[in-house]
């Protein structure tokens, strides 16, 4: 298993680091929660990127906000990743590009992939999610019964970044879009 | 003066954030501890400019290129019906070469992609499928005519640079051949019988000479050698069995041995070789003759008519087509088309051999027109 240190992965997906910490920005101003501070990226082993935010006792608040990168950056991501999977549709059926228009699909596609790979929230944010609702007594139990299963998605996917679980979701999303466009079964190894 | 009266905000009523303002309590929230300027300030959505221009631009980049990429799929590439079409068509081809009939399998293709310019696949298919029977001249045609621009894989490439060099060194070699043999068009009216035979002698030296060339195919060579400077029957056969084992002249190389093997009245062989040629092309002319010409002398007249029909309906020009199919008629009492095709070749100033009006005559038997000397 190839192991790279993951805040070497974070600078080179720094657009996607940006994005989700904007997603995070964007669910606090939805939710009406105060923002005190935004680092949308630094060049930190630890932590790439933060929203300093008031605390919330509304737990769909709290889990909007939670969410709100995976959701932002799933649909950034996919949006930026399109011509990419059209490009590959073309050379699926042999068709010639200018290099201008494969280099130009290729930035998006960086963007894209860096995007959908920084979709998931951290562990970090299912901690606060768990302190802010799942351990909050002043929380209906019914309520922190039903969050209690997306603060362990979380944790679950941040084990899964072990097996690149987030990359083969950001190169996954584009061959899917590329299957549906040229009707074809995608083909990792000879999409390039 | 007037006195003033300070008043001083308790701390723990002080804004949290700026520590300037009081805490706003108008909202009745108890646990308010952010002024109303500070809240306000803290719920907008402040995003920096350089970060909106930059998801502004990525966004509208994108948008450009989806449409303009979406066009050109639309103009360019193959549609999935058109993709089904084409699978459906090189499974016909298979479906003709199965049937020996080569020709009929590229004419397919060639229709298909004059309406499907773009599908690459079934260009590169159909130049593998000529490759594979020896067909380098309609090979060349695909290569030229569809092959360009196409988006090939480097494997791909590798193999069409492949043909193309075998290509090459087919045209070469005709080219070459050409070349002597056009010495023949310079022969003056006037040259006497010994002269022509040292001119042919040259040009069989040359031709041989050719065959110690490396850039040069031998067997094709050996074939025009076959053809025009054999010594005998013998020597032309040996010659032609060489010339059998290069692809684009093999249906007619084996169609030849066919033919002297008939003559010969070893009418196994002479199937054998039929077949072989088949294999290759089986919509030859030369092959097709030899096949028809066999049957003929077998007594098979009946299996033979139709065949000799097709053949002059796809060759009513050629002199051997004409001959094979008037034997034909005769040989099934088709009197009154035998007279309207004798009358037609005679209108064209062209005459049929001795032994055909022997034959017409009853003087000699169709086995005899066909068999010259038996083993």
């Amino acid at each position: 298993m190839l192991f790279i240190p993951g805040f070497l992965i974070s600078y080179i997906t720094f657009p996607g680091v940006m994005m989700h910490e904007l997603g995070h920005q964007i669910a606090c101003y939805l939710s009406k929660v105060c923002v005190f501070n935004v680092k949308y990226f630094q060049f930190d082993a630890k932590v790439s990127g933060y929203v300093q935010h008031e605390k919330t006792d509304n737990p769909w608040k709290s889990l909007l906000i939670t969410y709100g990168p995976f959701l932002f950056n799933t649909i950034l991501g996919t949006f930026l990743v399109i011509p990419m999977s059209i490009m590959w549709t073309f050379f699926a059926r042999r068709v010639l590009l200018p290099f201008w228009v494969k280099a130009v699909c290729y930035v998006l596609g960086y963007l894209g992939v860096s995007c959908l790979a920084n979709a998931f929230p951290s562990s970090g944010d299912a901690k606060v999610l768990f302190t802010s609702v799942v351990k909050n007594k002043d929380v209906p139990l019914a309520i922190r019964i039903i969050i209690a299963p997306f603060v362990a998605l979380i944790y679950l996917c941040s084990l899964a970044k072990f097996v690149w679980f987030d990359f083969v979701f950001a190169l996954g999303v584009p061959q899917v879009i590329y299957s549906v466009i040229s009707h074809n079964p995608p083909n990792f190894w000879t999409m390039w | 003066m007037d006195q003033m009266d300070y008043q001083t905000i308790p701390e723990e009523d002080l804004c949290r954030y700026c520590g300037e303002r009081p805490i706003d309590r108008s909202t009745g929230n108890t646990e308010e501890y952010l002024c109303k300027e500070c809240r306000e300030a803290k719920l907008k959505l402040r995003v920096p400019k350089w970060l909106i221009a930059a998801l502004f631009v990525a966004c509208m980049v994108n948008v450009v290129m989806i449409c303009y990429l979406s066009t050109l799929l639309g103009k360019k590439a193959v549609s999935k019906e058109n993709l089904d079409a084409g699978t459906r068509v090189l499974l016909e081809a298979r479906d003709l070469i199965a049937e020996n009939k080569q020709w009929s399998a590229v004419n397919r293709i060639y229709e298909y992609l004059n309406d499907n310019p773009e599908n690459g696949d079934v260009a590169l298919e159909g130049m593998r499928l000529a490759m594979e029977y020896g067909l380098y001249d309609n090979a060349a045609y695909l290569f030229n005519t569809f092959l360009a621009d196409k988006g090939f894989s480097e494997d791909e490439l590798n193999e069409i640079d492949y043909y193309v060099s075998e290509i090459r060194r087919y045209y070469d070699t005709y080219d070459a051949v050409s070349e002597v043999m056009s010495r023949t068009q310079e022969f003056p009216d006037d040259m006497s019988r010994e002269e022509i035979e040292s001119a042919r002698d040259s040009m069989k030296k040359d031709l041989l000479r050719l065959e110690a060339n490396e850039e040069y195919d031998k067997e094709f060579i050996e074939y025009y050698v076959a053809y025009y400077f054999a010594y005998d029957a013998r020597d032309a056969e040996e010659r032609m069995k060489t010339a059998a084992k290069y692809l684009p002249v093999a249906a007619e190389a084996y169609g030849r041995l066919a033919i002297a093997s008939r003559n010969r009245g070893d009418f196994e062989t002479a199937e054998e070789m039929i077949e072989k040629g088949a294999a290759v092309n089986g919509e030859m002319a030369e092959l097709v003759r030899a096949k028809i010409t066999l049957l003929l002398a077998k007594g098979e007249y009946k299996a033979a008519l139709p065949i000799a029909e097709s053949l002059y309906t796809t060759n009513p020009d050629a002199l051997y087509v004409l001959d094979t199919y008037a034997v034909a008629l005769y040989a099934n009492g088709e009197t009154e088309k035998l007279s309207k095709l004798l009358d037609s070749v005679s209108e064209n100033e062209r005459y049929f051999d001795e032994d055909f009006y022997k034959l017409t005559n009853g003087e000699i038997s169709v086995r005899d027109y066909y068999v010259y000397a038996e083993e």
